[in-house]
């Protein structure tokens, strides 16, 4: 052993041996080329997780942005058949609007256009048969425009336009102007044709990008599991609701365009939905954030909208669905952060008192008399807290600021 | 319906057809679409989030560039990269002023302290930087704390004051990047390291990005010698990192995510339920933190060797402890060490003289002092100094009967099994741990402090209008599969994680294992994570 060692020891250090500069090259691009190979390799084994997830979100399609409009036909339809909807998530909400006017046989008395805010405006709130909520989900500011652009474009022209005017309509900070779901071709065929905005490029074919993004979502390809598992056994197609509508477990879309709620959403206690409140306006003021003063391009453009809809014939109703008192509190005691907020309310009254608009409602829900036991969250209000405020489409007038002394709201 | 079930009909159902049909939708050629996920790489809206893909391609860029880049070139990206990733929040420009701020009085102190002889002097610079960091410190993170605090405190005595709240910006790893620089001010007073001259290796050694948002605490002499001499392109140590990675995300994600579901819930609502689900989400709380924490360290280790540097490991299994000090040994290792060398380490030596019942009294005070200040350091809340006063109770305690606890278990015949023994201590820290860790969760969960003598003392309550299974099954929507998911998983992490360091198992495993592995992380991710928990608990300090 020891002599094996000072075997070892007595050896001459190796020496390296010299290569030549082609020689060097080579290994140089050899060992590039097999590492190249083998990321390349290693990430096509990896390739078929973002294409089953791409693929699985496309084809299972939960809001119906991918696989055509037949569902939505299907819902246009029988609402106008007066049938109410369930499984009806997949919608698209805009092509459910713009079928529906298209098969109107005579233009509504009263439409209702907003977000998911004004959804539980229906047809015996409004106090006519003749009604239809073309609310959407989200709405941003395009997207309540174009909504009366398609009956306007149907020619069906409503008597009364219900407008939900939601705040961040006119912020301009990115959470409101994501316009994850614009119609934009349509958008700019109003602008164009409507308003005309002469500078708008009106295509003939666009595709939202925006969804195409989503796909790549795992938070989507969850909620597209989630639905699927969900919807399994009704073949995830939307469907005439059989029997009570007010036992169903699922939303129902009404034959009006409003929405009814689940069993479970409508009958939830006071305390749960105190803490659905206060929960969701500790994570966020959903599309209020970093909202600090009304943009300027945007009121102009609301006031175009409110101009043009006047000079089609409609007489329009601004109405302020009220926030949850919790929300709406929570909010007050941030003045610096929500300053855009709190400026819209003054804006809209004094922009009703001065076009001869009527206005309803407040975004603060004691200046209405809306108390925790009339919301579903912190955002939605009940059909019973909006007839606080509102008697319907017959009794309407134009808002005067010393009338409604009593309903202003709190600021800050 | 389960979700294998839920894929597996999907594969039978599906055809070619649809598949071409997907492949024809998708707009990979359109040059609209790849402007679209570039921008919404780059909203600018908040911190970089390192559970998005923002960051995975600014990772891969930054590294890509990294290693085609000359020698000389490399730290000058690394440092365009570091401030690009601070920079990406829109309001990041007055809290950079202060990253810029901290690193240009650090450097100067550093380099005068080093250069210069005279003690005073020496002193002077030393007490400069450590006025300025801690003073930038202390005024964000304690202004309104201490404000409110004070006038708290003369309220009792029946004087009022007005106090408003003062608007700060949460500045992004402030706490982190203070006690980096200071670290170093202070290893060049002591000459244990010389002044770094270049500057862009000490700026980048203080925004060096894997580690800015929460961590770990670098130390001077560790990450400025790979930050001047960087390694070459080593597949096999950047497939590590990305796996690391991926472990980390795992663990945030699937385990401590859906943990967080369960314990936000409790500890916001603690009224609502009984004293066996607060006992049990205080429990899980301290697994969750413990995971969500040592996630994010994985994950900003990963990307620290995918650009081949190693960054100090933060976590060691501190549950695998089997004494309150061996939990500390193992627990966020980069601030604790930090806390002993340059806090412990200088008391102790200053109190040297001391003997008798005064030096032990001393020797406890300097290492009960820590915990309080540790607490305060995570937050300014009182919650968090409670946690923080515990644990140095604990740890004195600790210190004080560890001769006779030794003594006693010596006749615990319990303790003749291995097994045993390790299990009753291992839960015996964990539990001791935990009581401190309700303070913190009160705290980290908007609560306050007295939140956290509430769950104690409904502890034994039987009252609460939901119970485990409805909470579970129902208010938070878990299925049992996601159950025996975070179950496994957790099993499996511990497992992992007992043999060594998660890229270095892997790489030691063959090929069609690693790459089950690899398939059944992401698979897991995809069907249990909860997307909408994806800031860290240490994101917040």
């Amino acid at each position: 052993m020891n002599q094996a060692k000072s075997k070892t020891t007595k050896q001459a250090p190796k020496k390296k041996p010299s290569h030549s500069p082609l020689s060097k090259c080579l290994h140089f691009l050899f060992k590039w080329a097999v590492i190249t190979i083998n990321v390349l390799f290693k990430t096509a084994l990896l390739l078929p997780i973002p294409i089953f997830l791409l693929w699985y979100s496309f084809s299972i399609d939960r809001n119906g942005w991918f696989q055509g409009e037949q569902y939505e036909r299907e819902i246009a339809l029988a609402m106008l058949d007066g049938n109410p909807i369930s499984n009806f998530e997949k919608m698209e909400e805009r092509e459910i609007v713009k079928l529906y006017a298209q098969n109107l046989s005579e233009p509504p008395q009263a439409i209702s256009l907003g977000s998911s805010r004004i959804l539980q405006m229906t047809a015996q709130i409004a106090g006519t048969d003749n009604f239809f909520n073309a609310g959407m989900i989200g709405a941003e500011q395009p997207d309540v425009m174009s909504s009366y652009y398609l009956f306007d474009r149907a020619e069906k022209i409503p008597e009364i336009v219900i407008l939900g005017v939601d705040p961040w309509i006119f912020s301009s900070a990115p959470e409101a102007t994501t316009y994850r779901r614009v119609d934009w071709k349509m958008y700019n065929d109003f602008l164009y044709y409507g308003l005309g905005h002469q500078d708008v490029v009106v295509t003939t074919e666009q595709e939202n990008m925006n969804f195409w993004l989503s796909l790549t979502s795992p938070s989507f390809f969850q909620e597209n599991l989630e639905y699927y598992i969900e919807n399994k056994e009704t073949g995830m197609r939307p469907q005439i609701v059989q029997g009570d509508v007010y036992a169903q477990t699922n939303d129902v879309k009404m034959p009006d365009g409003s929405v009814l709620y689940s069993d479970s959403m409508r009958s939830a206690s006071i305390e749960d939905v105190n803490h659905i409140a206060l929960t969701a306006i500790n994570n966020s003021f959903v599309n209020c954030e970093d909202f600090y003063e009304m943009d300027a391009s945007l009121i102009s453009l609301f006031e175009e909208f409110i101009s043009y809809m006047q000079n089609k014939g409609s007489r329009v109703v601004l109405m302020l669905a009220p926030y949850h008192p919790i929300v709406y509190e929570k909010v007050l005691e941030q003045p610096e952060r929500y300053s855009g907020f709190f400026q819209v309310e003054s804006w809209l009254r004094n922009f009703a008192a001065e076009k001869g608009l009527s206005l309803y409602g407040s975004y603060d829900p004691v200046a209405v008399g809306c108390s925790n036991e009339d919301f579903f969250d912190g955002w939605h209000i009940k059909g019973s807290g909006i007839s606080k405020f509102f008697n319907g489409i017959s009794n309407l007038e134009p808002y005067t600021p010393s009338a409604d002394l009593a309903f202003l709201p709190r600021l800050p | 319906m389960d979700v294998f079930t839920a894929i597996v009909e999907f594969f039978q159902g599906a055809s070619k057809e649809s598949f071409l049909q997907f492949c024809n939708a998708v707009p990979l050629r359109n040059p609209e679409f790849w402007q679209k996920f570039w921008v919404s790489l780059w909203d600018g809206t908040g911190p970089m989030n390192l559970i998005s893909y923002t960051f995975w391609v600014f990772l891969i860029l930054c590294a890509v560039f990294y290693y085609l880049f000359p020698k000389k070139i490399k730290p000058i990206w690394l440092l365009i990269c570091s401030y690009g990733f601070y920079l990406h929040d829109r309001s990041g420009l007055q809290m950079v002023t202060l990253l810029i701020g901290t690193t240009l009085i650090t450097y100067f102190s550093a380099l005068a302290i080093h250069q210069l002889k005279q003690l005073w002097v020496r002193r002077f610079f030393l007490l400069l930087s450590i006025c300025t960091s801690g003073g930038i410190l202390f005024y964000y993170k304690y202004a309104n704390f201490l404000t409110q605090t004070w006038t708290d405190f003369w309220g009792l005595f029946g004087f009022s004051f007005r106090s408003s709240v003062i608007d700060l910006p949460v500045v992004l790893g402030l706490s982190f990047f203070t006690f980096q620089s200071l670290g170093y001010v202070i290893d060049v007073y002591q000459k244990v390291i010389p002044a770094e001259k270049n500057p862009i290796y000490y700026a980048l050694y203080v925004s060096f990005f894997p580690c800015i948002t929460s961590g770990p605490i670098e130390r001077a002499n560790h990450l400025l010698p790979q930050l001047k001499n960087p390694a070459k392109f080593n597949y096999s140590k950047i497939a590590g990192g990305l796996y690391r990675i991926l472990w980390g995300i795992f663990k945030k994600m699937v385990l401590a995510g859906n943990l967080d579901l369960f314990t936000r819930e409790v500890f916001t609502n603690m009224h609502k339920y009984n004293g066996g689900i607060l006992a049990l989400s205080a429990l899980v709380f301290s697994y969750q933190l413990y995971l969500d924490f040592s996630g994010y360290c994985d994950i900003a280790v990963g990307a620290g060797k995918v650009l081949g540097f190693d960054l100090i490991e933060n976590f060691n299994r501190p549950f695998a402890g089997r004494s309150y000090t061996q939990l500390w040994d193992r627990w966020h290792i980069s601030l604790t060490t930090w806390f002993r060398d340059y806090i412990f380490t200088p008391l102790s030596f200053y109190n040297r003289g001391l003997t008798g019942v005064l030096g032990k009294l001393q020797g406890w005070f300097n290492i009960f002092i820590i915990f309080p200040i540790s607490g305060l350091w995570h937050g300014d809340s009182m919650g968090y100094v409670v946690w923080g006063i515990l644990n140095g109770l604990f740890m004195v305690v600790g210190k004080v009967t560890a001769k006779k606890r030794r003594k006693w278990a010596k006749k615990n015949p319990l303790y003749r099994s291995r097994f045993i023994k390790a299990l009753i201590q291992c839960s015996c820290v964990y539990l001791m741990f935990t009581i401190c860790i309700v303070f913190f969760a009160a705290s980290y969960y908007g609560q306050t402090a007295s939140d956290g003598f509430y769950l104690f003392s409904h502890l034994f309550s039987m009252q609460g209008s939901t119970n485990l299974s409805q909470l579970v099954f129902i208010k938070l929507g878990f299925s049992s599969l996601t159950l025996w998911a975070i179950l496994i998983g957790s099993i499996f992490v511990e497992c992992m994680e007992k043999i060594g360091k998660p890229e270095q198992v892997i790489r030691k495993l063959y090929f069609p294992i690693r790459w089950v592995i690899y398939y059944s992380l992401i698979f897991a991710l995809l069907l249990f994570a909860n997307f909408g928990a994806s800031g860290f608990v240490y994101g917040n300090y």
